[in-house]
């Protein structure tokens, strides 16, 4: 584009290699750096790790993760914070194994309606988060941690702890163990979900008044941004992907389950963070939390092949997650400094 | 300093009274705006200025008054209304978001198609804006934190400047800014003036209120305190209505001044 010379361009100096080290540092972030450590490391413990096979069953298990994390993306996006997140996943879980169970007519009506209902109950709870959020104006750590124990205490009412069997098989046999051109049909979800969210986000104006609205709420409002609004479609996108994942999740353990994604919120903050979204907010790209989710998974699944015990793997997630922040800070520090000329 | 005043005011307030609880914050303000003419508005801490800014930009609705626009009595209930009329507004923090890139930020809340963004236009009419402001912006994709406060303050005004308005309110835009950055800031207000844009400079800045400005407008504890030419007014009479004293120290110094010059 010309019209750029028409405008007095200020230069910037070019540095060293500590200072392109910087610019790539600053660019790329942290996480490919860890990828990398990670895929070395695992490939040395155990020879089943690079195969095909297992990078697939990976995905696979870790689709609903991936679509989880998509939904706690965008509330941190919006500058906020969803503790509720494993919550809604019991609640939607229970609910969805509720409604087909339920159902008398066709296995595939008796699926359809079970998921309509899952998604539905999980954007009513990612509305009731944004009620309290935008309309309230709750501190987001506090209201998702209030609802996160609303939402489990009724998945464990509506199930009396027991969990919900009687699903349709096809429900298991498409959306639990499904191929399509050799593919689960889990991994194109999670694709797909990424693909739809990343329009939204890039391609359209609420998906700019998100990144607005956790940049600077008032400097948003200002603007004419419609901040309630805005943190409603946050909270309820939040809340529909944690449906689907949800739904992915009932569909591979063929019951509903009211004890489940206990640690989704720690998991789907943490690989947010990890591959590089801002928790002050305003900052971050699909791609990131995708690749975030994707390593968390890797993690998880190269320590299983590897047979080192599971507690181990979350003391590996939180060290890895507090190195994240911290190199988050290191980054925006050094955003500045090549900003500014200085690196 | 060249007015292109016209006779007929782009905005007019008479009796504009806000209070906050118990607290008077404005009392009657009467206030008017010519298109091409820039009105300063100083006053104290506490003066009311900062109020006056925000029921113009929508942020406050008055308890009692009349705001004429264009000839048209108006209420401004939000900011997107007052965009809408034609008031835009620089604030003080100056209300970026500084993840966001220039253009990014240039467009928020009136960006160009809704459901699939139209970034070569907007990107086409940034630099465009920018051009008219002679501005020094390294790129218009790079994250407003990274500009300095001059560059983000023209990015402010280019902002305002979008939806063609016909009064811009600048509310205290050359605080903390360098000389070099204040001149770039001063620059610019010539060219809104030269624009026939009306504009309304809030400044505690005296220098840059004789630099820039037509009229200045003095508010005290929440009235209007005088309202002068700038041409026909000193400094000392400008601090004299701010203050509410004609005895203060700068007038003193002032007559002292007087004295030995005439002896």
């Amino acid at each position: 584009m010309t019209l750029q010379s028409e405008v007095e361009v200020t230069a910037r100096p070019r540095g060293s290699v500590i200072s392109y080290a910087a610019r790539i540092f600053v660019r790329i972030g942290v996480l490919p750096i860890l990828v990398v450590i990670a895929l070395i490391t695992f490939s040395l413990m155990s020879d089943n790790f690079l195969t095909v096979d297992n990078i697939h069953s990976a995905l696979r298990q870790n689709s609903y993760i991936i679509i989880a994390t998509l939904g706690q993306f965008v509330v941190l996006l919006a500058g906020g914070f969803d503790l509720s997140i494993g919550a809604i996943t019991a609640l939607v879980s229970v609910s969805t194994a509720m409604a087909m169970s339920s159902q008398t007519g066709s296995p595939l009506s008796a699926v359809v309606i079970g998921i309509v209902v899952g998604v539905l109950v999980g954007m009513a709870c990612g509305l009731l988060n944004g009620l309290g959020v935008a309309s309230l104006n709750i501190n987001p750590f506090i209201m998702t941690l209030a609802t996160a124990s609303v939402f489990s205490g009724l998945a464990l009412m509506l199930t009396s702890g027991v969990p919900v069997s009687g699903l349709p098989m096809e429900f298991s046999d498409w959306l639990g163990y499904g191929s399509v051109f050799g593919i689960g049909i889990s991994i194109w979800l999670a694709l797909l979900a990424a693909v739809v969210l990343w329009v939204l986000l890039t391609l359209t104006r609420p998906g700019r008044h998100i990144y607005s609205v956790g940049s600077s709420p008032r400097a948003a409002r200002l603007s004419g941004v419609n901040e309630f609004r805005t943190l409603i479609l946050a909270y309820v996108t939040a809340g529909a992907l944690a449906a689907v994942g949800a739904v992915l999740l009932t569909a591979r353990l063929e019951t509903g389950e009211a004890n489940i994604g206990a640690s989704l919120p720690l998991q789907t903050i943490a690989a947010a963070v990890i591959g590089g979204v801002s928790l002050r907010g305003g900052a971050g790209r699909v791609l990131d939390a995708v690749l975030g989710a994707v390593f968390i998974g890797i993690v998880a699944n190269g320590m299983n092949l590897a047979q080192i015990n599971s507690y181990y793997q979350m003391i590996v997630t939180g060290v890895v997650l507090a190195l994240a922040v911290v190199a988050d800070r290191l980054r925006t520090r050094l955003a500045s400094a090549v900003y500014a000329g200085k690196v | 300093m060249s007015s292109n005043q016209q006779s007929d005011n782009v905005l007019s307030l008479r009796g504009i009274s806000k209070t906050f609880g118990a607290v008077a914050a404005l009392t009657d303000i009467d206030l008017d705006v010519a298109a091409g003419q820039v009105v300063a508005i100083v006053g104290d801490n506490g003066a009311g200025k900062s109020t006056l800014v925000k029921i113009l930009s929508g942020v406050h609705p008055p308890d009692s008054g009349k705001i004429v626009f264009d000839s048209k009595t108006v209420e401004i209930p939000t900011p997107a209304a007052a965009h809408r009329l034609g008031i835009a507004t620089v604030f003080q923090d100056l209300a970026l978001c500084e993840n966001l890139n220039v253009i990014q930020n240039l467009f928020l809340g009136q960006e160009l198609r809704p459901l699939r963004l139209n970034d070569v236009a907007m990107e086409t009419r940034s630099w465009d804006l920018l051009r008219q402001l002679s501005a020094k912006i390294p790129s218009v994709r790079v994250p407003v934190a990274s500009l300095s406060g001059g560059q983000r303050q023209t990015v402010a005004i280019a902002r305002s400047l979008l939806g063609d308005p016909k009064v811009i309110i600048l509310d205290e835009p050359t605080a903390a800014l360098g000389v070099a950055q204040t001149a770039e800031v001063l620059n610019l207000v010539e060219r809104l003036r030269e624009r026939g844009l009306g504009v309304i400079m809030i400044s505690h800045n005296m220098a840059d209120v004789k630099a820039v400005a037509d009229t200045v407008a003095v508010l005290r504890l929440g009235r209007n305190n005088g309202v002068f030419d700038v041409n026909d007014v000193s400094p000392e009479d400008i601090i004299a209505a701010i203050t509410g004293a004609t005895d203060n120290a700068v007038s003193q110094r002032q007559a002292r001044r007087k004295e030995g010059l005439s002896s």
